[in-house]
């Protein structure tokens, strides 16, 4: 075969060339002993001895090490060739690129059908993860995380550099040996592990900084002064009152900038080490990490530190031991929980220190530390934002510790056969301290408060495999059986006391005065499973997954317990038929073909017995509490089922220059837990019953390419596409088709937004028609749906329609990765479509162009007599329909991170003994775009208990030896 | 699989929620269920338009009579007794739920009764009668007024 572009390098110098179209190649020699170095994309690397030959002919060999990728399908791994069903891996390499504090937020955009939304700002605080779409409406839709075997663990207890790989199952075929537990998609982390070898050290650090940034203007004391005297008086309105103190910083043009006040740029450090190797019996690995992420509202920040140890041994032939532990301890303070949102709501024309304040006694204000705790504000509803932030005041803490391990034993009597039993435990102990002082917003001057919970989480994940593999020449087999115990146990308690006479924290609870609450609580589970998987292969190209899992769960009632999934996946490897072969279009080509159910195990505990209400009465004086049924139990009540078709397509191009996965699903989802409306003859309103159906759609796509390739520079990319499609099919299984209270309409995608719409804002030439609406110029105008003169919600006249989805329409990431020499960079973008935000940034106190008590965006082009806008209200107009206005489309496009690296010569490195050095530089969160008027796009910020949004510069150091 | 299902290892024992099915199995749980029983007959009683009406207190009186020249604008169907007398109607709806929680109530000290052992028979029956003769009062009641 003969091919071009392929490089040619003379061993140790820089001179090269690539083969021509006919593959052909020349090149000159120093002398006989020069090697050639021959390197293509897809085929393995050759070194070649010139000597003194004239013609060399060299046949490039495929590289095997892209077939041979494994990929782990739960329970066991599988090479990629032989996959039948939809999973995505994300390896260790681009698990740390982009350095992400938790390892979710490695699948944002790396893993095609994954939605990965920040939760907020604040450090040390996760990601929300859906697997395509969501299929359940009140009950959780995060995925099942199986660390290293461990089912439920917690991603955020994880140092992502301890990662090896990341694999989502996605498809029910895939997630059906889960399951009760597999319908929003499964997780399944891999740590790394030992090789043998000699000791190897890893050390990667990085440290940085993280500085407020993208934050929407506020207004100036001049804008303001204008918005809420000038403005107000011009459109018939009464001016707003300024003390002698507002009014003098309004002439001399001061602005308090209350955000600058309570931020800084913030340290981020992360430092991890690691030591594995090992000999043909037994390898090691063990590793420690910190990290510091501290928030940019002052006295904030995340600390964790995580110790990892593994070894694995092989005793004698039949034998294999091993064993992983990971130890967590984070530390999460976010100090005060109010004084960003007073720093959000403070007018700019306050004054921030006490000295600076001429005349006190004007608005009753007094000295706390230095700041004037009303400002020189004529208003006691917001505080200084620095009386808040101050550590003695505001303290919110919370420590966890957590341990995961695993141990395992496996026994190979015969070639082929395999037992294994593995034992995995998992014991987080979480306590949360909530202290607010004196002079903390809560208390304004009243005895402390303090709040101290606890939350005690452990549970044990017992498994029994048995794995037999058999090889008869065309036909291979693989049968996989498991018996499961999972059991978990949640203990929590809280404490909740006032009036404490000093500042102790959480730590001196007896000294309380008064006790607010105290209560403690204990939730147990269980699940007993038994699996059986079969794959079968015909002559390497026909390929058979058959899998069933029997769940028993405690939380169902007798008789109900027991739920059985199965699944069939079939793939055929079309790119091996010669009649493919011979087109010479494809070098990969694969359709697989699946069809599995599975279980969301949402069946709250104890919710199939009927709980009780206490009762009071009054027998003669003497007090009669009694216990009434409170609900009426359904015994009946099941998992939700997922049943999904998914045809998935691998196909490689140019030797796989090109390579990609497409999957197209239809998950129908039935017998959604609802309440459902009963017959009050029973007694009761409502029963809580499996009701409801939910359809999700999608396509997805993961595209590879190298796009270029020479001796010195590289470059390739990496696409994932994701769309999703969600409906509600039914609802409560009486015909019932709208739910207005809950927003819930079928034949629309559920978190639908309901509502009037928005249409621009009555305009004075149009006096006459808003009065017949009741309506003034200035004010939010909306759509008279039906036309019938009034806007109304009553029932027969309506006005408000389904305006949109907070469920994205669709999602694409990007990386490039470029390698020139031994500098490399790479970066990465994200965006996301058609999410609709009730823009909580807009319909708070920001956005309340009328109100003369906070401040607000600056940038609101709002509705004068002499500005005709048609975007936002008036000052003064009275606004029923205001919500109208805060629908916004919350489409971005983000830059998530830019990473430039130099790895150091080979020559110094040989001399320095090591194998890998590279430093680099990282900007994280460098570009957002988006037309949401917004903190940001991507979760709806409530700005109380928020951090502010930033961007982090940082250097990195990789080294290894 | 369902002799696995009668392992101990799949039984739900709430601890921190009471149940029902724990707790009326008991004695004391039992009593505390009859007790239950009271209080909704005070919430039933409430419902005075409905169960105090026709008294002097609870009455419109002359001016929502049709007798009367001048029938107030707000008298309601009660007085009027026009066709907005049906079911849909607010207090009809408002006692009947409560009725009907109450028979439940009842209902269940009935068909609990069977289970508690340890009670003297005739506590225990004066338990049950009284449910069963409050229910029938009720049921009279709900007949007479609906």
């Amino acid at each position: 075969m003969s091919d071009c572009g392929v490089n040619v390098v003379i061993k140790g110098t820089q001179k090269g060339t690539s083969t021509d179209e006919n593959g052909a190649f020349k090149i000159e020699v120093p002398n006989d002993n020069s090697v050639l170095i021959v390197s293509f994309i897809g085929y393995v690397k050759q070194e070649i001895l010139v000597g003194t030959r004239s013609i060399i002919n060299i046949s490039l060999k495929a590289d095997d090490l892209a077939l041979n990728e494994v990929v782990v399908v739960g329970y066991g791994e599988i090479k990629k060739t032989d996959l039948t069903g939809a999973v995505a891996s994300v390896q260790s390499k681009d698990i740390v690129r982009a350095n992400p504090i938790m390892a979710s937020k490695a699948i944002q955009g790396q893993v095609a059908g994954a939605t990965v939304t920040k939760q907020n700002n604040r450090p040390g605080v996760g990601y929300n993860i859906t697997i395509r779409g969501e299929n359940t409406i009140n009950n959780s839709t995060e995925p099942l995380v199986v660390i290293d075997g461990l089912m439920g663990g917690n991603l955020n207890n994880l140092n992502p550099n301890d990662i090896q790989s990341m694999d989502v199952l996605k498809d029910a075929s895939s997630t059906a040996i889960y399951g009760s537990r597999g319908a929003n998609g499964v997780i399944i982390i891999t740590t790394k592990k030992g090789l043998s070898g000699k000791p190897k050290v890893s050390y990667d650090a990085y440290v940085g900084v993280k500085v407020p940034a993208h934050i929407p203007k506020l207004m100036s004391s001049e804008q303001f002064y204008k918005a809420i005297y000038t403005d107000r008086i011009l459109e018939g309105g009464t001016g707003a009152t300024f003390t002698a103190a507002e009014t003098a910083n309004i002439k001399d043009g001061k602005t308090t900038d209350w955000v600058d006040l309570i931020t800084d740029p913030a340290l981020q450090m992360s430092q991890n080490i690691s030591v594995s190797g090992g000999n043909e019996k037994t390898t090691y690995r063990f590793s420690g990490g910190f990290l510091n992420e501290n928030g940019n509202v002052l006295y904030t920040g995340f600390k964790r530190y995580n110790l990892n140890a593994g070894l694995d041994s092989k005793l004698g032939n039949y034998f294999k031991v091993g064993f992983t532990s990971y130890v967590t301890y984070s530390d999460q303070n976010l100090g005060s929980q109010e004084s960003l949102r007073n720093a959000y709501r403070a007018r700019p024309t306050g004054t921030a220190y006490f000295k600076d304040l001429a005349n006190p006694s004007e608005n009753g204000d007094f000295e706390v530390d230095g700041v004037a705790f009303w400002m020189g504000i004529n208003d006691k509803q917001v505080p200084n934002p620095l009386a808040d932030i101050d550590p003695k005041t505001s303290k919110l803490q919370t420590t966890t510790a957590a341990i995961m391990s695993n141990a395992y034993v496996e026994f190979t009597p015969i070639k082929g056969l395999s037992l294994r039993s593995s034992i995995s435990g998992s014991y987080s102990s979480e306590r949360v301290g909530d202290f607010r002082g004196k002079w903390s917003k809560s208390q304004i001057g009243a005895k402390p408060r303090a709040q101290y919970d606890g939350r005690i989480a452990g549970n044990y994940t017992l498994d029994n495999i048995i794995n037999y593999n058999v090889d008869l020449g065309k036909h291979r087999i693989g049968v996989t059986g498991l018996q499961s115990a999972f059991y978990q146990r949640n203990e929590a308690y809280s404490i909740f006391v006032r009036d404490l006479p000093y500042d102790s924290d959480w730590y001196a609870l007896n000294t309380a005065s008064t006790i607010g609450s105290i209560g403690s609580s204990l939730v147990e589970r269980s699940i007993l499973s038994f699996m059986g998987r079969i794959n079968y292969s015909y002559a390497d190209k026909y390929l058979l997954t058959l899998t069933g899992r029997s769940d028993g769960a405690s939380q169902l009632s007798e008789g109900n317990k027991w739920a059985f999934f199965p699944s069939v996946a079939f793939a055929w490897r079309m790119g091996d038929e010669a009649f493919i072969r011979d087109l010479n279009v494809f070098s990969n080509l694969k359709l697989r073909l699946s069809y599995g159910q599975v279980g969301n195990s949402t069946v709250n505990p104890y919710s199939t017995q009927a709980s009780l209400l206490n009762t009071g009465y009054d027998f003669d004086g003497t007090a009669a509490y009694g216990f009434a049924p409170l609900n009426l139990a359904n015994k009946d009540l099941r998992w939700e089922r997922s049943k999904e078709i998914n045809v998935g397509l691998d196909f490689g191009f140019f030797k796989n220059r090109i390579a990609a996965s497409l999957e197209v699903y239809n998950r129908k989802t039935v017998d959604l837990i609802l309440n459902q409306k009963i017959p009050t003859i029973t007694g009761f309103n409502q029963v809580i019953a499996n009701v409801g159906e939910i359809e999700n759609k999608g396509v997805e796509l993961t595209l590879n390419t190298v796009n270029v390739v020479t001796n010195d520079f590289s470059w390739n990319t990496t696409l994932t596409f994701t769309k999703n499609k969600n409906k509600l099919l039914q609802l409560y299984g009486d015909g019932q088709t709208v739910d207005k209270g809950n927003k819930l309409f079928v034949g629309y995608p559920i978190r639908s937004n309901f509502d009037y719409q928005f249409d621009g804002i009555w305009q004075t030439a149009d006096k006459d028609l808003a009065t017949k609406y009741k309506q003034v110029p200035g004010a939010v105008r909306v759509v008279d749906q039906n036309n019938d003169g009034v806007i109304s919600s009553a029932d027969a006249i309506d006005d408000r329609v389904v305006l949109g989805t907070q469920l994205p329409n669709w999602l694409t990431g990007i990386t490039n990765r470029f390698k020139y020499k031994s500098i490399d960079l790479s970066f990465f973008m994200y965006y996301r479509n058609g999410v609709q935000y009730y823009n909580s940034t807009l319909s708070g106190t920001f956005g309340e162009i009328g109100g003369t008590r906070d401040t607000k965006l600056a940038y609101l082009d709002y509705w004068r007599s002499d500005n005709p806008s048609n975007t936002y209200f008036g000052v003064v107009a009275a606004n029923p329909y205001r919500n109208a206005i805060n629908y916004q489309d919350a489409s971005f496009l983000r830059i998530s991170d830019i990473t430039m690296g130099y790895t150091l010569p080979q020559g110094f490195m040989n001399k320095a003994k090591l194998s890998n050095a590279r430093f680099y530089l990282q900007v994280v969160n460098p570009f957002v775009f988006s037309k949401f008027t917004g903190f940001d796009p991507e979760f709806n910020s409530a700005i109380y208990q928020d951090d502010v949004p930033s961007a982090t510069y940082s250097l990195g150091v990789n080294i290894t030896f | 699989m369902p002799q696995v299902a009668k392992d101990t290892f799949l039984i739900e024992k709430p601890v921190s929620t009471l149940t029902t099915d724990v707790y009326y199995a008991t004695e004391a749980g039992f009593e505390d269920l009859v007790k239950s029983c009271y209080p909704l007959l005070r919430n039933i009683h409430q419902n005075r338009s409905l169960v105090l009406n026709g008294t002097d207190i609870f009455s419109q009186g002359g001016f929502g009579d049709p007798r009367f020249g001048t029938p107030a604008l707000t008298s309601g169907p009660l007085e009027q007794y026009d066709v907005r007398l049906n079911a849909t109607l607010g207090d009809f709806q408002s006692l009947w739920t409560l009725l009907y929680a109450e028979i439940a109530r009842t209902n269940t000290v009935v068909s609990r009764a069977d289970k508690i052992t340890t009670m003297a028979a005739a506590l225990k029956d004066a338990r049950v009668s009284s449910q069963i003769f409050a229910c029938f009062k009720l049921f009279l009641f709900g007949t007479a007024m609906g």
